[in-house]
């Protein structure tokens, strides 16, 4: 390993003709990948040359969770011919916590991903200006910045380093607009790439263990900085139930953010099952108690039940915040609270296939954890 | 276990050979994932080509088959059969149906091919989601609830009752006969119809199977053929009677006079209907209003024939059966019979019109009657150019459904035609059948009859239950039907509804409905009712079809 | 139309209105209510059920926004009411989505008093949330001057905002502030269960001919916008590719169908496993027409629509909520509008109407059998 492809031309050019070629080739059938039609923007499975050409990758918008796309399409069944996908390392470490949960496979997925300068809101997409956004945004990665205008989650995430692909491509390199690199990541990618597509050289850096270049360290311990700020502003023991219930007040229970989650699986919810319904008497009885009851009820419980089942494996992406009509900051509340919960069980979603999540095996030293 | 798929596709002599490349079609199959056998034959529907797809099934081990041929609506079921000889559940089979969808109507030999490759794939596609189903059983009731006890009812029931066979026999009125005790003389026999009912009145008395009840209604009806739940209230009293199946033979009335416009006054003295003259004949005394003997009487068919649509059939012969009473009473009267035109299908009744007409009844055709009272009843045709002054006027009226037909039809939920009458489940093929299984229509509750008609059909329906309902044996329900997941019903209860064959109830408890899986027939109404698909139909699930019709539209 | 008139010191509606609801309570005419309430933040609102006096008293009946249908509140309660006289203050819009969902057996009315309301219109939450103190304020005039500028698109289109002779909406009783004398408003009788519970608060019923005139404007104003509004929409939905066109920003988040009163399922069919297919059926559809779309969202869209637009009450929630921006509201009220004249049939009209594609006709039967 420890192999990279420099390719003479503009990132997104190169890569594009990267896929053209590997489809011709017939080393794939088809990409996955971001397509951009005005002020649409969303996933597509392309087998079209010519579509391939008119792609946008590195388009820096997330109109779903890839991972959760990924999963739905191979949770049946295993892709039987080559695919590539190009997605984000938040979206490839959700993917993998969903294949922990049997929710998918990466057989005969070819990953390909950047080191990631974040996504801007969804909405975003109508802005007039945006082209210009588009420019400024590239400016600032190339330049080792963090650009204007992500998604809060975004720039909190210190996780840009997709580990786990088997392409990985740094954005945030000064070439980028005439040369790039292509990181050769797993022995997977041997297999697609070769001389043809490029002068195959020796790296320095070693994305999975963690060697990378410098200006990629310091953005990351930049945004590790945001990150404990905003975890400070979030954390559990300091919010406590009344904290958290001033932060979902607003919250009028309508379970989109985990409709969008990728985390978020189940095909019925829990909470939205006949087994959560408001029963009579429970109902009754709370009246008492309260005085008054919030309809619909339970969207505190929602919230806290949807944290329980998935805060070890929150990826960070900012979906839920994206959707959710009320404008709560979820992302940044799930990822706070969750990254604390991964600290705790020294677990990092989406990191190594082969580690169980920690809600579902038992430890011994959790049990000590809680004695003591 | 990996799955050893087969697919067969049959010439169907040269129906499907000539006009589709079958060697063609096979080349586009063979090389379909877990498809080990592709083999054609002539006819699979022959004892050799049965015998050919049996010993295909057990040669290749096959898990699931699909056969390319007819209309499964012609042969599904013969080779369900075969896949069970061949030691496979049945529902692991599809049909493509390549004769009347591709070779009946497609010219192009090419493009017909080409259908018909796209039909097998998508079979293929489907089979491999289809399930075993197992067979059921269930006991059958062989008792019989006939409903109405006229001629219809009684004769059902004397026919049906029997040592291992109990028949309840459901009157509303205060004694069983229905119509026909009222009347002196039927034709053609003329006999008396007290006589004719108490002969079998007799009958029943000796019979011990047969349980009468009087004065009592069907209240509610819940269940399907071989174990119905009826509640019969008799009096202030109900009771549960279970039977295995149900005759409706309520019978018909005589359309309500006032509801008629265009005939005159109808509401005068001495103006009577058919059964009140019945009466008044049994009665023995034929007299006006005012005592005296009638020296002219009109008598006039078809009346509100136009405003049902419909020709009642049987009353041209009680028309001239009053004739006959009134010659034979009042030998002298003038008779006027008012038709517009005589129904006088069965042999002998011809004769007996002539020899009424011989004996000088005036039979006048005319279509557009009016009857005045002035100055005594008259009765006018012949867009009023005519008027024939009279004594007394009878009135044939149109036969119109029981009162209670309507009611019955939702109990039971069974179709009724436009002029109200139940409908049979076919005119010709099945005549005493509803759509209901276990449910039987006779008599006039059908439609207008004579008493031989009606015996007729209750001797049709007691032969079809005697041969469906025979005691001890037991009934095999269908196993394609629908089913309600627990998890994702809302209780919303849209399908009850939908539900023609009454299977769907709703649990108050769980808050979720249910479908009754004995009384459901399958027929997939509930299903598009359901926005959330929390009903599906088992072989006919959202994702079978949705891999048929995938690869169809591909 | 007759009514009573009650008073509203310095036209303020809310105090008036509470404080006729807590006479009602004295009287036992309800014993509890489902009033709108401003969050302990302040910064937005929520339901809440209660019987608690000062809880009552800080409620805001009429409040500026819509943030959970009212009709979706209330589905909560379908298992069953803790008490049986529950007042519910609602919306005009809200009150018809109830009344679809009575029948489909989502809320029963057995315990409610539907208590509906002239409808200026609501602010667009993301609006209020920028800064919900001037919200507030816009609102406050927004409620005397009916003033249609600052309220959400689909509330702009809306001509059931009040109670007229031809019956738009069902409810039991309503609060009318349109034509009524300064610092007073009415309530007229909306139903039967209405006129008894005014009976039995002996209130005098007086002739409210003087605000026929206002609510009459009213309703012409918004009947126009709509045309107009119309105008443009119409040809952005006709037809397959206009269509895809209107959607094309959809991400397929469903936060539409999450925040709509009626769809009601439990579990979405468009979210549902139902129909799945595997990376070979994708590719094979995709090799087809050279790429395919995740997640089909026209599918979604189209599929709603067939499934409720016949019940569609035209609330905006579903606009108001689309992180998009997507006018989805007006798309389906348009649609909705077209499929219930169809069937000559207004959801929330009235408790009696059955839906038209619920009941067993015995002559549908026929067409089935033959
Ligand atoms: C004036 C007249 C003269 C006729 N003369 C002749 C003739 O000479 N020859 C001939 O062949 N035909 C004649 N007919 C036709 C004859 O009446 C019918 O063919 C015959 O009555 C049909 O028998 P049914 O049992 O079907 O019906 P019905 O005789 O009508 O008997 C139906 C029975 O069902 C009962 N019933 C109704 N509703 C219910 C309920 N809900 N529950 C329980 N019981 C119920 C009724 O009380 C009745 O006892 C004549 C008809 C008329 C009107
Ligand atoms: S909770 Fe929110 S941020 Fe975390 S994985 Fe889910 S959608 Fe992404
Ligand atoms: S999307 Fe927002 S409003 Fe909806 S449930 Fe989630 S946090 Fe609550
Ligand atoms: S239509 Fe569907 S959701 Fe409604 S009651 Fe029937 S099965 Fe349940
Ligand atoms: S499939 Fe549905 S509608 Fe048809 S009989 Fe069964 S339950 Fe009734
Ligand atoms: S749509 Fe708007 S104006 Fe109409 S009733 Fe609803 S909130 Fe009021
Ligand atoms: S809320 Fe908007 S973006 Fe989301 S599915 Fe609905 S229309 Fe599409
Ligand atoms: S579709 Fe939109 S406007 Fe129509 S009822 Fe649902 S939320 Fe309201
Ligand atoms: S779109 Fe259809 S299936 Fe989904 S919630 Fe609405 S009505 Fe139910």
């Amino acid at each position: 390993m420890n192999k990279k492809i420099k390719i003479n031309k503009s990132v997104e050019t190169g890569l594009k003709e990267l896929l053209i070629s590997l489809l011709e080739s017939r080393k794939i059938k088809a990409v996955f990948t971001l397509e951009r039609n005005k002020d649409a923007v969303y996933y597509s499975l392309i087998t079209d040359l010519e579509k391939v050409d008119q792609a946008s990758p590195f388009l820096p918008f997330m109109p779903a969770n890839g991972g959760k796309l990924l999963s739905k399409l191979t949770d049946i069944k295993s892709i039987s011919e080559p695919i590539a996908a190009v997605i984000h390392p938040c979206e490839l470490a959700a993917f993998i916590e969903l294949i922990k949960k049997q929710q998918g496979s990466l057989d005969n997925l070819l990953i390909i991903s950047s080191v990631c300068p974040g996504v801007m809101p969804i909405n975003n997409i109508s802005e007039t200006n945006l082209d210009e956004k588009i420019k400024k945004y590239f400016e600032s990665a190339k330049n080792s910045n963090i650009p204007t205008g992500l998604r809060e989650n975004c720039e909190i995430c210190s996780r840009i380093i997709p580990t786990n692909a088997d392409i990985i491509i740094n954005l945030m390199d000064k070439d980028i607009d005439n040369s790039f690199e292509l990181y050769i990541n797993s022995e997977k990618a041997e297999k697609f790439l070769g001389d043809e597509n490029g002068e195959i050289l020796d790296s320095d850096f070693d994305f999975a263990n963690n060697t990378f270049p410098q200006n990629i360290k310091d953005i990351i311990s930049q945004k590790e900085k945001n990150r404990i700020a905003v975890n400070e502003k979030y954390k559990f023991d300091q919010l406590g139930m009344d904290g958290l219930i001033d932060l979902f007040g607003k919250c009028i229970g309508c379970h989109s953010c985990g409709g969008v989650c990728p985390i978020c699986y189940c095909e019925l919810c829990d909470f939205d099952s006949a087994e959560h319904e408001y029963k009579k008497n429970v109902l009754k009885s709370d009246l008492n108690s309260r005085a008054g009851v919030r309809l619909p009820p339970n969207t505190i419980l929602y919230q806290l039940g949807r944290l329980n089942h998935i805060s070890t494996s929150c990826v960070g992406c900012g979906m839920c915040t994206d959707v959710c009509p009320v404008d709560i900051p979820v992302g940044m509340i799930f990822s706070s609270i969750g990254n604390s919960v991964q600290e705790l069980f020294k677990y990092i979603p989406g990191e190594n296939l082969e580690e169980a999540n920690p809600i579902t095996v038992y430890k011994k030293e959790e049990l000590t954890n809680f004695e003591d | 276990m990996k799955e050893r798929i087969g697919i067969f596709l049959c010439e169907c002599g040269p129906n499907i050979a000539e006009k589709i490349d079958l060697d063609k079609v096979k080349e586009a199959l063979e090389h379909l994932p877990n498809v080990v056998i592709v083999a054609r034959h002539k006819l699979f529907c022959s004892l050799q080509g049965k015998e050919f797809l049996k010993e295909s099934i057990k040669e290749n081990n096959l898990t699931r088959f699909v056969i390319a041929a007819c209309s499964p609506k012609q042969h599904e079921l013969t080779f369900m059969i075969v896949a069970e000889d061949a030691g496979m559940n049945p529902h692991l089979f599809q049909m493509a149906n390549i004769r009347e969808q591709c070779a009946w109507i497609i010219e192009d030999k090419d493009e017909a091919t080409k259908k018909a490759i796209l039909y097998i794939k998508a079979a293929y596609k489907r089979v491999i989601y289809h399930e075993s189903l197992d067979k059921k059983e269930i006991v059958a009731n062989p008792d019989v609830l006939v409903i109405g006890g006229g001629i219809a009812g009684i004769e059902a029931s004397l026919a049906l009752a029997g040592p291992d066979r109990k028949v309840y026999l459901i009157e509303k009125t205060e004694s069983l006969g229905g119509k026909i005790k009222e009347f002196d003389e039927v034709f053609i026999s003329f006999k008396n119809g007290q006589s004719i009912i108490d002969e079998r009145l007799e009958r029943i008395e000796k019979e011990d199977n047969i349980e009468t009840r009087l004065q009592a209604e069907v209240i509610d009806v819940k269940g399907f053929l071989g174990n119905f739940i009826v509640i019969v209230k008799t009096g202030d009293s109900e009771e549960k009677i279970q039977v295995g199946a149900i005759i409706v033979a309520i019978g018909f009335e005589l359309i309500n006079l006032s509801q008629l416009k265009g005939y005159g006054s109808l509401d005068c003295d001495d103006i009577y209907t058919g059964l009140e003259f019945e009466k008044m004949k049994k009665e023995g005394k034929i007299t006006t209003k005012s005592g005296s003997v009638p020296k002219s009487v009109g008598i006039i068919h078809c009346i509100g024939r136009n405003e049902v649509g419909y020709c009642s059939g049987v009353c041209c012969l009680s028309s001239i059966k009053f004739s006959k009473y009134i010659q034979d009473k009042l030998p002298g009267t003038n008779i006027f019979e008012f038709y517009r035109d005589l129904t006088l299908p069965d042999k002998a009744y011809q004769k007996f019109y002539e020899n009424i007409e011989n004996k000088g009844v005036n039979f006048i055709q005319a279509d557009d009657i009016k009857i005045a009272n002035e100055k005594g009843l008259k009765i006018k045709y012949n867009k009023n150019k005519s008027t024939q002054p009279v004594d007394m006027i009878i009135l044939s009226p149109a036969y119109v459904p029981a009162k209670d037909s309507n009611s019955l039809a939702e109990m039971l939920r069974i179709p009724r035609d436009d002029s109200g009458f139940f409908t049979e489940e076919h005119p010709k093929l099945a005549p005493v059948n509803t759509s209901a299984e276990g449910i039987f229509i006779i008599g006039c509750a059908q439609g207008p009859k004579s008493i031989k008609d009606s015996i007729s059909q209750a001797h049709a329906a007691a032969g079809k239950i005697l041969a469906s309902i025979i005691p001890g044996k037991k009934l095999e329900p269908e196993v394609r039907i629908s089913y309600i997941n627990e998890a994702f019903c809302i209780g919303c209860q849209k399908c009850l509804n939908t539900c023609n064959y009454g299977a769907i109830y709703f649990d108050n408890l769980k808050f979720i409905s249910i479908v009754n899986e004995v009384l459901c027939h399958g027929c997939g109404n509930c299903i598009a009712s359901c926005n959330s698909s929390a009903i599906q139909l088992k072989h006919f699930k959202d994702i079978q079809m949705h891999q048929e019709i995938i690869e169809i539209l591909r | 139309m007759d009514g009573v008139i009650l008073k509203a010191q310095n036209n303020d509606f809310n105090k008036g209105i509470k404080s006729f609801l807590l006479s009602g309570l004295k009287n036992g005419v309800f014993d509890s209510f489902i009033l709108s309430m401003q969050v302990p933040a302040k910064d937005s609102y929520a339901w809440i059920l209660t019987y608690d006096e000062g809880l009552v008293k800080s409620s805001t009946p009429i409040s500026p926004i819509m943030t959970v249908q009212g009709a979706r509140a209330l589905k909560s309660l379908r298992t069953g009411t803790p008490t049986q006289k529950i007042a519910v203050v609602m919306r005009p819009c809200e009150m018809r989505a109830v009344i679809e969902l009575s029948k489909l057996n989502q809320i029963n009315l057995n315990d409610l008093i539907l208590i509906s309301y002239d409808c200026p219109g609501t602010l667009p939450i993301k609006n209020y949330l920028e800064d919900p103190e001037k919200g507030e304020e816009v609102f406050n005039k927004i409620l005397l001057d009916w003033d249609d500028k600052n309220i959400r698109e689909t509330c702009k289109l809306c001509d059931k905002v009040s109670v007229q002779e031809e019956k738009t909406f069902q409810s039991d009783l309503h609060i009318t502030t349109l034509g009524i004398e300064q610092n007073n408003f009415a309530i007229i009788s909306n139903s039967e269960k209405g006129i008894e519970i005014l009976n039995e608060l002996k209130l005098e019923i007086k002739n409210l001919s003087s605000r026929d005139e206002p609510v009459k404007k009213i309703i012409e104003t918004r009947r126009k916008n709509r045309e107009n509004s119309r105008k443009e929409l119409i040809p952005q939905l006709i037809g397959l590719d206009a269509l895809s066109e209107f959607f094309s920003k959809c991400i397929n988040c469903k936060v539409c169908r999450s925040v709509c009163p009626i769809c009601y399922c439990r579990q979405c069919y468009f979210s549902s496993e139902k129909v799945k297919y595997s990376m070979e059926d994708y590719l094979l559809q995709a090799s087809t027409r050279g790429n395919m779309k995740f997640l089909p969202s026209l599918l979604f869209q189209v599929g709603r629509m067939t499934h409720m637009s016949l019940s569609c009450v035209n609330c905006g929630a579903c606009e108001d909520a689309c992180p998009m921006d997507i006018k989805v509201g007006q798309a389906f009220s348009y649609v909705g509008d077209n499929v219930q004249k169809l069937f000559d049939y207004l959801p929330g009209r009235s408790f009696e109407e059955p839906l038209p594609l619920s009941v067993y006709r015995e002559e549908e039967f026929k067409e089935i059998e033959n």
